[in-house]
């Protein structure tokens, strides 16, 4: 057996076990959500805390007005819930436009708070601990600064959170608002509903395990202070503190009628920026609670950090060996040997892949039609590819802050001007 | 004076140069003419000949080399020089032909035989237009007739059996019109002549273009009886049916039927082995093993085929040490092969002969070894290695029986025929008028690197050891252990798995689609609900 044959043997096992988690997590997925879909996503609730909407902003003025009027409109009791926005060491005109708001919302409870460079600017966990240290509520709205959710989104995720005790967050869908901006926005609008919405319903379909998002979510603001606010040093500060949540022993729902539309990074720079940043948090959550998977009274988190751990260690490797394979044998250097080998189990794994997809796309509205499916088999020799390298781009600038001791940066994604969607079509069509 | 003695002394040693000069180059022309060996037969053929040409000598001394023929081989230029060294001489195909060729061609048939030492001369010329000149060159324009057409067909009788038909292209023809013997019928514009005819010195094959079997085979039996010196035929030479190129993963339930076929029918059979070297004691090959066994106590001999070559350029070590290997692991099965099978371009490259030589009985199949470069030869070196050479039979019709008796064959029969085809071959085999033969009543011997076997008087000594023939059958363990490890079970595993992959992925596709169409219709409904 050739060291070419062990690889793809390797491959083979990682990409199919790992397809068939996909596929498990979707049926489940689209069982939740299928059940959810025949309720609001409403409940009774007796009395609605006060609910603090915390908004961190680092140079967003482009976006926040938009941002600022889908907040204020909220259905949610008027007296029971401020919005804080962290104007944190913005250069542009930031703070003019909150100030305009403000002025233009007298009746809305908005508070700004404008940090320069020695209290700001350090990431968006410094800017929510400022935010949580002046904040009123007892339960806490986190909404990132492009963000337009949806009237009834606070007041479904807050109805979810106070019907169970058990619950420590609850979290939203989101959407790519911004989806026919460009053809990478239109694979980030197929990803985000099936690798993160339908993963997120089935993962808590089967386990009652979610990862808080970033944004569009709900967290009691007793643990938050128990936790000791967010975790300064991680990137990824949503998934580090649903790690935390769960070792408290509380858990996360996700409630599909909570949306949110956000604008996704429209070109591939900013794009590959914004991913890298995302590996090198996941890569510092999953070394920080990698202990955790082989600790008993760790409870069902262990099976994230397994997850965790199959992404980017298992399928990364697989994928890197699968390309490696599929070059040496076009160059004619090598080919594997293995009885039953054959391209089959690669195109019956593509078909897998397209279909996992379309099963998510055909629960969403105006989602499920020939571009998308299309696109979705485009996305497999693409968008796939390019996770590989923002893997290896993540793990490489871990590797060299850890070694160079280097400071936590946080690189903000840069924000579009966006014109509306018939905008968009009829631009494409001049 | 002093002058007229200086010139002397520069004529005296130019002369003395000239004359060094001479008696040098004499001794390099006799040195050369040394080199080629003094052979049986002589073939010349076209100077600048292309491909097809050589191609067609080559497979001529082929066939002359399975017969024991010493051949030497070249263009007309060459060939020339050496034309005393031979009693037999072909001119393959020549159109034209080198300045002095035809005075020297003509000089050597008006020779005579050399004080017991050479026979009187015999020109055997295999196409038209050289003959032509040659005849015509030789004041003998008379003694021909020429057909100015170029197609004729081929009537041609082996043995008094049925005659064989086919047709033959020629630039035109041209037929002898007196002659001592004459064979065969090419039918030209309605008027018959030879394949084959032979007046004085000189025979005349008007037909050579041998990319038609029928002419391949009737120009072998008439090389073949030109070369003998006695009246009537040559020696007969046997034929054997070969069940060709088994492979142990094959069903040996397959070959058991028809190694069964043979031994109801007392029929003498050989099976070619393909080599085997790792997993020699695996079931598969245990069980195979014992078929060859039951075969080989039943009058079946067991040959194997080399190592399917894959180098370039080849290592004869290599080649060697896969041999050795395979045969030990065949050797304690009990499973004694006796010859070696080859490609037909082996006995062309020094490499491969030096690898034949280890054998003494060579079975040459139709296949050629693609990965061996070709090497430039100008006469048949293994012949010095006196191989006892069995070569595949030439395919007149579809039954592969041989209908040459002048060397010995292997008549193929392939294990993906059915079995009532392998029955139709072995019949046409048994009624053939060329007899069957045992492999076992014949010597054979092969040395390896830890391994010298031979086989003499009935007796197969391997290693000093005589080994037991008879047939015992195999005990096998209930459960046999592989020895795999992870990975190895792994790569066994995915053929099974990819089986039950493809039920599973099929399964999860309908259900995909069942919940695509389930959810679409949902939403469909709830949207008209909603508005």
């Amino acid at each position: 057996m050739s060291f070419i044959d062990i690889l793809a043997i390797y491959s083979i096992f990682a990409i199919w076990g790992l397809l068939f988690i996909n596929i498990l997590l979707s049926i489940g997925g689209y069982i939740y959500i299928m059940r959810m879909y025949r309720t609001d996503g409403h409940h009774t609730v007796l009395e609605y805390p006060i609910v603090t909407v915390m908004v961190p902003a680092h140079n967003e003025s482009i976006v926040l007005k938009k941002t600022m009027e889908a907040l204020i409109k909220f259905d949610y009791p008027k007296d029971r819930y401020e919005i804080i926005v962290v104007n944190d060491n913005s250069t542009d005109d930031s703070a003019q436009v909150l100030k305009t708001i403000q002025h233009n919302n007298p009746s809305a409870k908005i508070i700004v708070i404008n940090t320069d460079r020695v209290v700001g600017g350090k990431g968006k966990s410094n800017a929510l601990n400022i935010a949580l240290s002046v904040a009123s509520g007892s339960v806490i709205a986190i909404y990132d600064a492009d963000n337009t959710p949806e009237k009834q989104a606070l007041k479904i995720l807050v109805e979810n959170l106070m019907s169970d005790d058990k619950l420590g967050a609850v979290i939203g869908k989101f959407r790519t608002r911004n989806k026919y901006a460009s053809l990478l926005t239109r694979f980030v609008n197929i990803e985000t509903l099936a690798y993160q919405c339908m993963n997120q319903a089935g993962r808590f379909f089967f386990f009652k395990l979610c990862t808080i998002p970033g944004t569009n979510y709900v967290i009691r603001r007793e643990l938050i202070d128990q936790m000791g606010g967010w975790d300064v040093n991680a990137l990824a500060e949503d998934t580090e503190i649903s790690f935390r949540l769960y070792r408290m022993g509380y858990y996360i729902k996700f409630i599909p009628q909570a949306v949110t539309w956000e604008q996704e990074p429209q070109k591939l720079k900013q794009w590959f920026k914004q991913r890298t940043r995302w590996v090198k948090g996941n890569l510092y959550v999953l070394k920080s609670n990698f202990k955790y998977a082989f600790d008993p009274h760790a409870g069902i988190m262990r099976l994230d950090v397994i997850y965790y751990a199959l992404v980017y260690l298992l399928m990364f490797s697989s994928l890197i060996f699968s390309d490696i394979i599929f070059v040496i044998g076009i160059l004619g250097l090598g080919h594997v040997t293995l009885g039953g080998f054959s391209s089959l189990l690669w195109e019956m794994a593509i078909l897998l892949f397209v279909l996992n997809v379309a099963i998510t796309l055909s629960v969403e509205r105006n989602e499920f039609n020939i571009n998308n499916i299309l696109l979705t088999f485009v996305m497999l020799f693409t968008y796939a590819k390019m996770w590989v390298l923002v893997v290896a781009n993540g793990m490489i600038q871990g590797i060299r802050d850890a070694l160079y001791q280097k400071e936590v940066v946080w690189d903000k994604t840069e924000r579009f001007e966006e014109m509306t969607e018939k905008a968009v079509k009829n631009t494409k069509q001049v | 004076m002093n002058c007229s003695m200086m010139y002397k002394k520069i004529l005296f040693c130019i002369v003395g140069f000239l004359l060094i000069s001479f008696a040098s180059l004499g001794k390099t022309v006799s040195s050369l003419a040394e080199e080629v060996p003094k052979g049986d037969i002589l073939i010349i053929y076209q100077d600048n000949a292309d491909d097809n040409t050589k191609a067609a000598v080559e497979d001529l001394v082929k066939l002359l080399t399975f017969q024991s023929f010493k051949i030497s081989y070249g263009p007309a230029s060459w060939g020339m020089e050496y034309l005393d060294g031979f009693s037999y001489v072909i001119c393959y195909d020549l159109e034209q032909s080198p300045p002095g060729f035809t005075s020297r061609l003509s000089r050597y048939e008006a020779r005579s035989a050399i004080d017991g030492k050479m026979e009187s001369p015999h020109i055997l010329f295999i196409g038209n237009q050289y003959f032509k000149t040659y005849l015509d060159s030789t004041n003998r324009s008379d003694q021909y007739e020429l057909l100015n057409s170029t197609v004729g067909q081929l009537q041609y009788s082996f043995y008094g059996s049925e005659s064989k038909h086919g047709l033959v292209r020629e630039d035109y023809f041209i037929f002898l019109k007196n002659s001592s013997y004459q064979n065969g019928i090419v039918t030209v514009d309605h008027k018959n002549g030879y394949f084959c005819a032979k007046d004085g010195r000189l025979t005349h094959i008007p037909v050579a273009d041998r990319s038609s079997q029928l002419v391949r085979a009737a120009m072998t039996r008439e090389v073949s009886k030109w070369k003998w010196p006695y009246n009537g035929n040559p020696h007969i030479f046997a034929q054997y049916i070969l069940i060709d190129k088994v492979y142990p993963y094959e069903d040996p339930e397959k070959l058991l039927q028809a190694v069964k076929l043979m031994i109801e029918r007392k029929i003498p059979f050989v099976i070619s082995v393909m080599p085997m070297y790792v997993n020699g004691d695996y079931p598969s090959m245990t069980h195979f093993c014992e078929v060859l066994r039951f075969a080989q106590a039943g009058g079946g001999a067991v040959i194997i085929n080399a190592p399917i070559d894959q180098m370039n350029p080849l290592d004869k070590e290599v080649m060697l040490d896969y041999l050795a290997r395979a045969m030990t692991i065949y050797n304690k099965q009990g499973v004694y092969p006796l010859a070696l099978e080859v490609p037909q371009n082996w006995m062309f490259h020094k490499d491969t002969i030096e690898i034949m030589s280890h054998f003494k009985t060579i079975f040459s199949s139709d296949e050629v070894d693609s990965y061996l470069s070709k090497e430039d030869m100008d006469h048949n070196e293994v012949y010095k290695d006196g191989h006892q050479w069995v070569g595949a039979s030439i395919p007149v019709d579809d039954t592969n029986v041989s209908y040459l008796s002048v060397y010995s064959t292997a008549v193929p029969i392939g294990l993906d025929e059915d079995i009532e085809e392998i029955q139709r071959k072995v019949e046409v085999c048994q009624s053939s008028f060329v007899p069957l033969k045992s492999l076992w009543d014949v010597e054979h011997s092969y040395w390896l690197d830890k391994q010298l076997m031979t086989y003499k008087n009935g007796d197969l000594i391997l290693n000093e050891k005589k080994m037991d023939l008879s047939f015992t059958p195999t005990v096998y363990p209930e459960q046999y252990n592989y020895r795999r490890n992870m990975l190895q079970r792994f790569s066994r595993d995915l053929t099974t798995q990819s089986r039950r992959l493809v039920i599973a992925v099929g399964l999860t596709s309908i259900l995909f689609v069942f919940l695509i169409f389930w959810a679409r219709l949902k939403n469909r409904k709830n949207y008209f609900f909603h508005d």
